[in-house]
């Protein structure tokens, strides 16, 4: 047995591929899925488990526009394709197929340490995970105002962007109150490596007969080991930026918490909400630009036409740019809601239905998502789901198979299926919106 | 676990995730490889507006001395704050006057003769020791200059009477003393009429200091053109001693005597003469209108204007009363409008009493009485057919004569003159005719780029206080100068006296053909019989710049990254 321990965990070392999924909804509907704690704290398993370093990968990544958003078949009837700016595309067909907020965000989750310890009625879990994130987002206005044109206001405070990369270490405890209740939490100790955050707020764009007024409020903030000199007006001096590798001053927290019930009649319902909490970044640099311009025509107060363009076109005028030592800015980490239920079906216990019911809510990257599933385990070693979802970036289907052989278990699957694709060389990539997350893995469990 | 299993393992994740991640089709209308990406774009493709903004009140003096500064001079503010039109000269007819040479309808041959008398023996007064003389002399005064009807009056200019009687056959005797005393009868409009003459012969020769002759009225110049005239020598010829040898006056003696009436050139000068004279006087002046803006004669305008006027301001020290016609004929390329020549009768010249002093007189030449300033005579005459086009120039040509029947004053040493101040007064006041047209170019060549991106127009609102009326076509043409049809309106019209919208367009129908030059095509009519007030404004509301089907961007026209 020992051996067989040791040859999981250096399996798990050298094999490991996404084992760890924070939010693999579709494990969610697996039986005994080992992660599972990751979508509900609630969760004890029933063995410990362990996997490590290379491998654990979580890859979640969600766009709400896709290929096909900005590109359409050309309606002359030619081969080619046209971009949503072309005058063939009208106007209402090519708004509509954007959203208020159009967003591309990345959760890409590396674990390095994951380890589990349960009796069956408590467990510890304790992982080490390093997280890149990134969200981009763009309102739809900026999109009117490009395509349309039309006199109005344009609001441009949705125009946002975000790429961080931290470390994760994270304790989390289950306990089974009872003999239906099970409650957990987890606690994550988030570590800011680098974060580059910007975001404009108060912006927007009116058009009419009379006048044009632009207004921006944007900023720019970035944290990490760089390192910079000041001016003697005490703004940054952008030719002397340089790499400084200093202790991480960026700290901050999230929270995992959840409950579960089993009832006796094979109803299992569980809500929870993950990654509740924020992080404090000590920005080393902050960018910020105010502009406001009024254009109200060619002419001056006194009705006559202005001599100097030059002056109306100053954006020295217009555009208050500075450099500027940064400070500590308080942000909130992207987080989860859920609810689920499943139910084992009475004529055959290995199969189960269940839903799972799913809200990311993240600055500028908000989705919501409502699976039901079906899983079979026609023998204990295997279990085999499969289910359908819709939600705010349309409808979607998974499936996982979950093997586990002794102390192994596999785990191959994939919340969402990117079809259809376009290609272009050698490189696939999905055409309409979508959440993603394949999910392969290899862990180790014992007792 | 072994080799084998680590092996089974992977071969059998891999085919999983192959199927997982490959099990998604690709669709054919996204395979890039096959399908190329058209780059063009058009931005704000429902239609942007960019606000031109409203321009102050452009007042209409103001705009006339920006456009035509030229113009602007000519421009006067009238009592009722309308303008007028005013273009001023002046030009004399003094150098004609000196050619007409007045003096020769006022000179006068003088009269001259030389008469031999013969005293006979037998006719000598023994008793009274003297001759009688009763010697009538008849002159026949003529080419008098046929305009010269009368002389009421003529002051001689120092001429005198001369006159010497020379004595032939006198006795030798020293006592042979002869007086002469004779009595010179002249004309009765000789003034003086009578002269005695009395002194002693010596030398056989007796001679008078001349006298000089004063004046000569109430002549009437028959109509032949000659006047006889006597003159009457009446006395005696005796010999003052009454021991005078009488038997020695043996011979008859001749007298012959020599008169003449004349001045040093043998005329009878007139210092002034005061009469009537029939008189033809013709004279025809060009004034040049080449000070003028060059826009006001161009044939792209018509100036139709309500109640043109000109006055005339004579002045004159030339005593003759002369009245006529005068005859204004405009002249176009050295060629008169026989349409458009406008004539005067039963004009009255101004005459003056003294060529020492000025008589001045001032014509109003319009159509409309109540539009004569005080102190000005009405010559009734429709001027807007004169300017309609205006000419190169204005002949007048004056005709007037002296029809003989009024008393003249002439001063043949003294220098005529006969000025003539025109001014010519145009309240701007337009008729139905009026117009003006003018096109402009635009080189729309640098902006081709711009050009090409779409159609572009302006819209908003003008407000015209102003009585004239602006139609302004816009043409777009290629770089061979041909027009370019378009899809759209591309006038726009400016109502006088009204706020009219302004809507047009630059979109060439013909994407062939590149922009090139944009033909502003300006004409102007006006409300008819409005004045133009300098204070009357136009002005430009919420303008807007309209590109109605957003920009077409050229991804050639791109710079390059």
């Amino acid at each position: 047995m020992k051996r067989l321990r040791l040859i999981s965990l250096i399996a798990a070392i050298m094999m490991s591929l996404g084992a760890s999924s924070q939010s693999f909804r579709t494990g969610y509907f697996l039986d005994n899925y080992i992660y599972g704690y990751r979508i509900n704290p609630a969760q004890v398993n029933d063995r410990s488990s362990l996997g490590l370093f290379i491998g654990n990968f979580d890859l979640q990544n969600a766009s709400s526009v896709g290929v096909s958003s900005f590109l359409f078949p050309n309606p002359d009837g030619s081969s080619s394709l046209v971009t949503g700016l072309n005058k063939a595309i009208s106007t209402d067909r090519f708004l509509g197929g954007l959203k208020n907020h159009n967003f591309v965000s990345l959760d890409e989750n590396i674990n390095l340490f994951a380890l589990g310890l349960s009796d069956g009625r408590r467990m510890h879990t304790i992982e080490v995970n390093t997280r890149v994130m990134g969200t981009a987002s763009i309102p739809k206005s900026v999109f009117s105002l490009l395509k349309s044109g039309k006199t109005g206001t344009y609001d441009f405070n949705g125009l946002y962007a975000d790429a961080s990369a931290l470390a994760d270490i994270c304790y989390g405890y289950s306990t089974v109150l009872g003999e239906n209740l099970s409650v957990g939490g987890r606690f994550h100790l988030l570590f800011g490596l680098a974060n580059l955050n910007f975001r404009s707020r108060g912006s927007s764009v009116t058009m009419d007969e009379k006048a044009i007024v632009a207004g921006a409020d944007m900023q720019l903030n970035a944290s990490g080991m760089i390192g910079f000199h000041t001016n003697e007006d005490g703004g940054v001096d952008m030719r002397r930026i340089e790499f400084s590798p200093t202790p991480f001053g960026s700290l901050g927290a999230t929270l995992d918490l959840g409950c579960e019930y089993k009832s006796d009649f094979g109803l299992d319902a569980m809500v929870s909400i993950t990654d509740f909490g924020a992080i404090s970044w000590n920005n080393k640099l902050s960018a910020q630009a105010n502009a406001s311009v009024e254009f109200k025509g060619f002419f001056s107060e006194g009705g006559n036409i202005k001599t100097d363009l030059d002056d109306l076109l100053d954006l020295n005028n217009a555009l208050d740019y500075r450099v500027i030592k940064g400070r500590r800015g308080l942000r909130m980490m992207p987080c989860n809601i859920a609810a689920g239920a499943r139910y084992q079906m009475p004529f055959w216990s290995g199969m189960t239905v269940g839903m799972l019911n799913t809200c990311h809510i993240g600055r500028a990257s908000s989705w919501f998502e409502t699976r039901i599933g079906v899983t079979a385990t026609p023998v204990r070693i295997v279990s085999v789901t499969a289910n359908l979802g819709l939600g705010t970036m349309g409808p979607t289907w998974g499936t996982a198979v979950n093997l586990h052989l002794g102390p192994v278990n596999i785990i191959a699957g994939a919340d969402s299926f990117l079809s259809p694709l376009g290609k272009l060389k050698s490189t696939t990539f999905p055409i309409n919106s979508f959440v993603e997350n394949v999910h392969l893995g290899i862990s180790f469990t014992f007792n | 676990m072994t080799t084998k299993r680590k092996s089974s393992f992977s071969a059998l994740l891999l085919p999983l995730f192959l199927i997982i991640v490959t099990a998604c089709a690709v669709d054919p209308s996204y395979n890039l490889d096959e399908k190329p990406i058209d780059p063009s774009v058009t931005l704000f493709q429902d239609g942007l507006t960019i606000p031109i903004g409203s321009s102050e009140r452009i007042r209409l003096d103001t705009l006339i001395k920006r456009i035509q500064p030229a113009v602007d001079d000519y421009l006067v503010v009238g009592d009722d704050g309308s303008y007028t039109f005013c273009y001023d000269g002046s030009f004399s007819l003094n150098d004609q006057l000196k050619d007409l040479d007045l003096g020769q309808i006022t000179s006068i041959d003088g009269i001259s003769f030389s008469q031999g008398f013969t005293l006979h023996t037998d006719e000598l007064d023994q008793n009274a020791r003297s001759y009688d003389v009763d010697y009538t002399y008849t002159a026949t005064l003529k080419d008098f200059p046929i305009e010269l009807k009368e002389l009421e009056e003529v002051v001689f200019d120092e001429v005198y009477l001369n006159m010497e009687a020379i004595f032939d056959s006198l006795p030798d005797d020293p006592k042979a003393a002869i007086n002469v005393d004779l009595e010179i009868g002249l004309p009765s409009f000789i003034t003086p009429n009578s002269i005695s003459i009395k002194g002693t012969v010596a030398d056989n020769r007796f001679a008078i200091t001349p006298i000089k002759l004063e004046k000569i009225s109430g002549v009437e110049i028959p109509e032949n053109g000659s006047l006889e005239v006597e003159v009457t020598i009446v006395g005696q010829i005796s010999a003052n001693d009454e021991n005078i040898d009488l038997s020695a006056f043996q011979k008859d003696i001749v007298m012959t005597v020599n008169a003449s009436l004349q001045d040093e050139n043998g005329k009878l000068s007139i210092a002034k003469a005061r009469g009537k004279f029939s008189y033809d006087f013709s004279q025809t002046t060009t004034i040049p209108l080449n000070t003028l803006p060059e826009i006001l004669k161009d044939d792209s305008m018509c100036i139709d204007l309500s109640n043109p006027r000109i006055s005339l301001g004579l002045t004159t020290n030339v005593g003759i009363p002369l009245s006529g016609s005068l005859e204004i004929v405009p002249f176009v390329d050295d060629q008169p409008l026989t349409d458009n020549i406008i004539t005067l009768e039963n004009v009255v010249l101004p005459c003056s009493a003294s060529a020492s002093q000025d008589a001045v007189k001032a014509f109003c030449i319009c159509n409309d009485k109540a539009s004569v300033p005080a102190g000005y005579e009405f010559l009734k005459a429709d001027l807007s057919k004169i300017l309609k086009q205006i000419p190169d120039s204005i002949q007048i040509r004056i005709d007037a004569n002296a029809g003989g029947g009024t008393s003249a004053v002439i001063e043949p040493k003294a220098q005529y003159k006969f000025d003539i101040d025109y001014g010519i007064r145009v309240p701007l006041a337009f008729g139905e005719d009026f117009y003006i047209t003018a096109d402009t170019e635009i080189d729309l060549s640098g902006v081709q780029a711009v050009t090409s991106m779409g159609e572009f127009g302006i819209k908003g609102k003008v407000v015209n206080e102003t009585p004239l009326s602006l139609s302004v076509e816009l043409n777009i043409l290629d770089a061979e100068g041909e027009i370019i049809p378009q899809s759209k309106p591309n006038i726009i019209s400016i109502d006088g006296k009204a706020t009219s919208d302004i809507d047009v367009s630059i979109y060439s129908a013909d994407k062939d053909r590149a922009i090139a030059k944009a033909r502003l095509t300006i004409s102007i009519t006006a409300v008819s019989d409005e004045p133009v007030k300098p204070s009357e404004c136009l002005q430009f509301i919420d303008l807007v710049a309209v590109a109605p089907e957003g920009l077409t961007i050229d991804p050639e026209l791109l710079p390059k990254i």
